[in-house]
């Protein structure tokens, strides 16, 4: 056995000499990152939950403009960043440049002048790069810096917010612990950082350095666009022979059909239902979505977009429509929130609310729904989790949003309406409500001395305008709420 | 036996009485099946239990329809003799879960005494004596209880939600269902379910419930219970009230939506307010007065046969007005209560099992509430509330598909609702089997609620692939339409 494990030892000190670097080469670009977050609270939207602490990694990419790249997620609702670097304790306090969930990643800065002047830059493969074997680096809690060999066995195009794409090496590695930023390299160059990591099987998930350049370039132009919106309801033919003669495909076509493409996104009023996409840019879709990149194979076929393109660009498909061969082109442009009907999540905002008589209204997010737990789409009710996961229902001109009625916060002016919980509100003195911001303009601007709120499922609230006016502020006192609302 | 009635003191009763009583207890043992709703032409296995039941006027036999629900075959035996007969079931209501069972050979009602139903409610805090044959005993036990709590409640037999209980702390053990509850040397109650989460509560089926059941089959079928086919509001909020220009002394319930379809549609409308049912008061929270204490106004609806008018005062622009109307049963258009005595209607083409949402279907998920799929708890949920494709006499679903080189590529489809077949609109199973028969062009195009694609077969496949599809899979039938094709008969 102990045969074995010095064994063991040779070998991975071997895959570390064939990435041609020894890990100390990395020391001067990898910093640790200590982030204080504080979640809001969706139940009671005018209060946060208790602060959390947790340490990240990040890889420093730029010394002279400060720019360190770590992951996205993890700083989600920060109050503040501090970032030590080569092991020691001491932190620097960092600020956050941007942050973009779409492909996972951030960068942040140090204002202290000083504090990278004896850090190094990892470099960014100049092309794009076959992932091989390489190591991911770490700084451990004891402040020893510590290497792990690692190698690809597959690169793809993943989501992370459902909406975009990012490149994505899955590897093997001998990492004990993380996939929270660890950087990864290959020889010299820095190739992504780690998302994600699997004990039980280990592996890792690398958001790689082509999404990191991708950013750095759309951020040199003076103002972050973000990945283009480019979200289509599609399915993926999979060689369904009848399905594909109905649409008029030729035996040797390939594509995907589209099925929806909702409002504000790019191909919209371009695309239309049952079109088939039969190439991207020239390059060919095969029927599961797929399409060639020279270096890293089949990949779904978002990578054209979000690898190859930037918000304005113009993109050109070839379709099948009405069983007729065209090509259409039209402008990519940046995602909107108001693509999607109920959005995943508010990140880094408030959640909005408006309390009116101490009825408490509130718009629907997924950030709603875990009000009921990780396992809400069992627990929660079924109308609500209806339409927070039927994402093919988009906004309308008559509805931005779903409005609904979290709760009444109890008073003598809203009693037999106490028990009346997640209802979705329709109309309010008969005028359909568009969102919460409406919400509070029908209720400003209303003239009548009753206010009747009328819910999805038959339930009306009535109650008279001057006891709502006068009671409110009342009940926000009771409540210990500072504001009425938060419609930012 | 001497030992046996000295230790037991039946409320009301004198030690002959029970005696009496005894004679009138008899043991169920049922055996039923039921069928597999995911795989419709199957049946799961028979199972066998034992029950209780209490013998009445006519040589009848009064138990809980869940003792003898999906029956193939049904024992009676008493107390006192070894001899099992032979019983039928004459009605079940599932709602109300009772069940009246007829044994035909005469022997076995020799040396009975029927029961008598009391004619009131007994009493909170009264005492009762529940008589059956619990844990598959053989002699008869009898447990003494007081009535805790008269309200209406559920009745988890059908899941029917508004009908009178009463609740009681005598214990009520598996195979006391059916069995009678005695105050006074009469029956004031059936044993028929108790609270899991509770410390012995259980609960009874009252005799305005016994005997509207009774009344019903009178006339040979069981109707159940009349809804009234509106959704309401409380009044409870004082503006509510004003707004509406009632006068302060005046109370009721708001409709808020007169159900298309439904017994008070063409006499109720949208904005009435229901002041009182047939004389009977309506307070503002929804209840009406009862013995010493309130319960929920839809009581007075419980108490009506389908059929029967209902005089119901109403306040419509500022008028007190009074509408007489007769009341009829709720027809839902899914399936919300259990179901029994019936088989899941299916249609298989091209290997596609087209079904109806059910509840029963739900129940094929295990904690089907949590687990099933949400766009079918959304439509069973809220269908009619939500008024979803009014114009749909029901929900076809597609259940899953079974593979065949004619499906192949949409074998992995399931669980969808089914919005259109070769352009008509599916508003029942019945139309699922007419579309096929008019494919478009050399397609059948089936398109679904949930968006994805549309499922497309060759149409000149079909005729053969669905006998070969059929006999592969050892299927006896390629559609059952009819869901009261009968089972269990001889």
């Amino acid at each position: 056995m102990k045969q074995l494990l010095i064994i063991s030892n040779v070998c991975i000190f071997l895959c570390v000499i064939n990435t041609g670097l020894f890990a100390r080469d990395y020391e001067n670009s990898v910093v640790q990152i200590r982030v204080t977050t504080q979640d809001y609270d969706s139940y009671s939207p005018w209060q946060r939950k208790r602060h959390q602490t947790r340490w990240i990694h990040g890889c420093v990419i730029d010394t002279d403009k400060g720019i360190i790249v770590t992951l996205s997620l993890p700083l989600e609702n920060h109050l503040f960043v501090e970032v030590s670097k080569h092991g020691e304790q001491k932190r620097y306090p960092a600020r956050v440049i941007l942050k973009d969930y779409k492909t996972g990643i951030a960068f942040i800065t140090v204002q202290d002048n000083g504090f990278f002047k004896d850090l190094e830059p990892a470099r960014l493969p100049e092309q794009r790069t076959e992932p091989g074997k390489g190591s991911v680096v770490k700084w451990d809690s004891m402040g020893r810096f510590k290497s792990y060999p690692t190698e690809n066995f597959a690169t793809s195009i993943q989501s992370y917010e459902g909406l975009g794409g990012a490149l994505i090496h899955q590897m093997i590695t001998g990492l004990d612990s993380g996939g929270d930023g660890e950087p990864v390299f290959q020889g010299e160059y820095l190739l992504g950082i780690t998302a994600w990591f699997d004990r039980g099987e280990k592996t890792i998930k690398v958001n790689s350095a082509e999404t990191i350049k991708w950013m750095l370039k759309d951020m040199d132009s003076g103002k972050y666009a973000g990945q283009p919106s480019f979200w289509l309801d599609v399915h993926y033919l999979q060689s369904d022979e009848n399905l594909k003669a109905y649409l008029g495909m030729k035996n040797t076509e390939t594509g995907i059909l589209v099925l929806n493409v909702p409002p504000k996104v790019s191909g919209y009023g371009f695309l239309k239902e049952n079109d088939v996409i039969l190439a991207i840019d020239g390059i060919d879709i095969d029927d599961n979505g797929l399409c060639s990149e020279d270096l890293y194979g089949k990949l779904n076929f978002m990578w054209l977009i979000v690898l190859n393109h930037v918000v304005g660009d113009s993109l050109s498909i070839q379709i099948i429509r009405d069983k007729a061969r065209k090509t259409i082109s039209f402008p990519l442009i940046p995602e909107i929130q108001e693509t999607i009907l109920v959005p995943s999540y508010y990140r880094d905002q408030a959640p909005r609310y408006y309390i009116s008589g101490g009825l408490l209204f509130q718009e629907l997010t997924r950030s709603y729904m875990s009000n009921w737990g990780s396992d809400w789409e069992e627990k929660a009710d079924k109308r609500l989790t209806y339409y927070t996961k039927n994402y093919w229902i988009y906004p309308t001109e008559e509805r931005h949003r779903i409005v609904i009625l979290n709760r009444v916060l109890p008073a003598v002016l809203n009693r037999g309406y106490h028990d009346m919980k997640n209802h979705i509100l329709v109309k309010i003195n008969g005028i359909k409500v568009r969102d919460l911001l409406h919400v509070r303009d029908i209720l400003e601007k209303s003239t009548e001395d009753y206010l009747v709120f009328e819910f999805l499922g038959n339930e009306n609230i009535v109650l008279k305008k001057n006891n709502v006016i006068t009671g409110t502020n009342a009940i926000l006192k009771q409540y210990g709420i500072e504001k009425q609302y938060n419609l930012n | 036996m001497m030992l046996f009635n000295s230790c037991i003191s039946i409320p009301g009763s004198q030690t002959g009485s029970i005696n009496r009583i005894r004679t009138g207890i008899v043991k169920i043992y049922p055996t039923s099946i039921r069928p597999l709703y995911y795989i419709p032409w199957r049946m799961d296995q028979n199972e066998t239990a034992t029950g209780s039941g209490a013998i009445i006027e006519g040589n009848l036999i009064l138990t809980n329809a869940h003792v003898v629900s999906d029956a193939t075959y049904i024992e009676v035996q008493k107390e006192n003799d070894p001899e099992k007969y032979r019983a039928e079931v004459l009605y079940i209501g599932h709602q109300c879960d009772l069940a009246l069972l007829s044994v035909e050979n005469p022997l076995f009602f020799k040396g009975t005494t029927p029961l008598l139903l009391s004619g009131e409610v007994p009493e909170l805090k009264s005492t009762v004596a529940t008589f059956g044959y619990p844990n598959n005993g053989d002699r008869i036990s009898i447990t003494e209880g007081v009535i805790s709590r008269v309200e209406m409640g559920s009745y988890v037999h059908s899941m029917y939600t508004s009908l009178l209980h009463i609740q009681t702390d005598a214990a009520i053990n598996t195979g006391n269902s059916g069995g009678p509850v005695i105050q006074d040397g009469k029956i004031v109650g059936i044993a028929f379910q108790t609270l899991s989460s509770g410390e012995n509560i259980g609960y009874l089926i009252p005799v305005p419930i016994i005997r509207h059941f009774l009344e019903d089959v009178k006339d040979g079928q069981f109707d159940g219970f009349p809804t009234l086919g509106v959704y309401i509001n409380k009044l409870e909020n004082p503006d509510y009230r004003t707004y509406l220009k009632m006068p302060e002394e005046m109370s009721g319930i708001f409709m808020n939506r007169v159900v298309k379809g439904g017994p008070s549609e063409n006499y109720l409308l949208d904005g009435d307010v229901i002041l009182s049912i047939d004389g009977v008061n309506i307070a503002n929270d929804g209840t009406i007065a009862f013995e010493n204490g309130r319960i929920s106004f839809s009581y007075l609806i419980s108490l009506k046969q389908v059929g029967e008018n209902i005089s119901c005062t109403v306040w419509r622009n500022g008028e007190v007005k009074t509408i007489e109307y007769p009341l009829n049963s709720d027809k839902g258009r899914i399936s919300w209560y259990n179901e029994y005595e019936s088989l899941p209607r299916y249609y298989i083409f091209g290997g596609i099992i087209f079904q109806v949402l059910s509840r029963e279907f739900l129940k094929s998920w295990r904690d089907w509430w949590y687990n099933a799929d949400f766009l079918f708890l959304y439509y069973y949920m809220y269908h009619d509330i939500d008024n979803l494709y009014p114009e749909r006499k029901e929900f076809v679903i597609i259940n899953q598909v079974l593979p065949d080189p004619v499906n192949t590529y949409v074998s992995d489809i399931s669980f969808m609702v089914v919005n259109t077949i070769n352009g008509r609109k599916i508003l029942s199973l019945e139309d699922v089997v007419e579309a096929f028969k008019y494919p478009e062009g050399s397609y059948h195009v089936i398109v679904l609620d949930s968006g994805g694609r549309p499922i497309v077969l060759e149409a000149a496949l079909m005729k053969q692939a669905n006998t070969r599809i059929i006999r592969q899979f050892g299927i006896p039938s390629e559609m059952r339409l009819d869901k009261n094709t009968g089972y269990g008969k001889e």
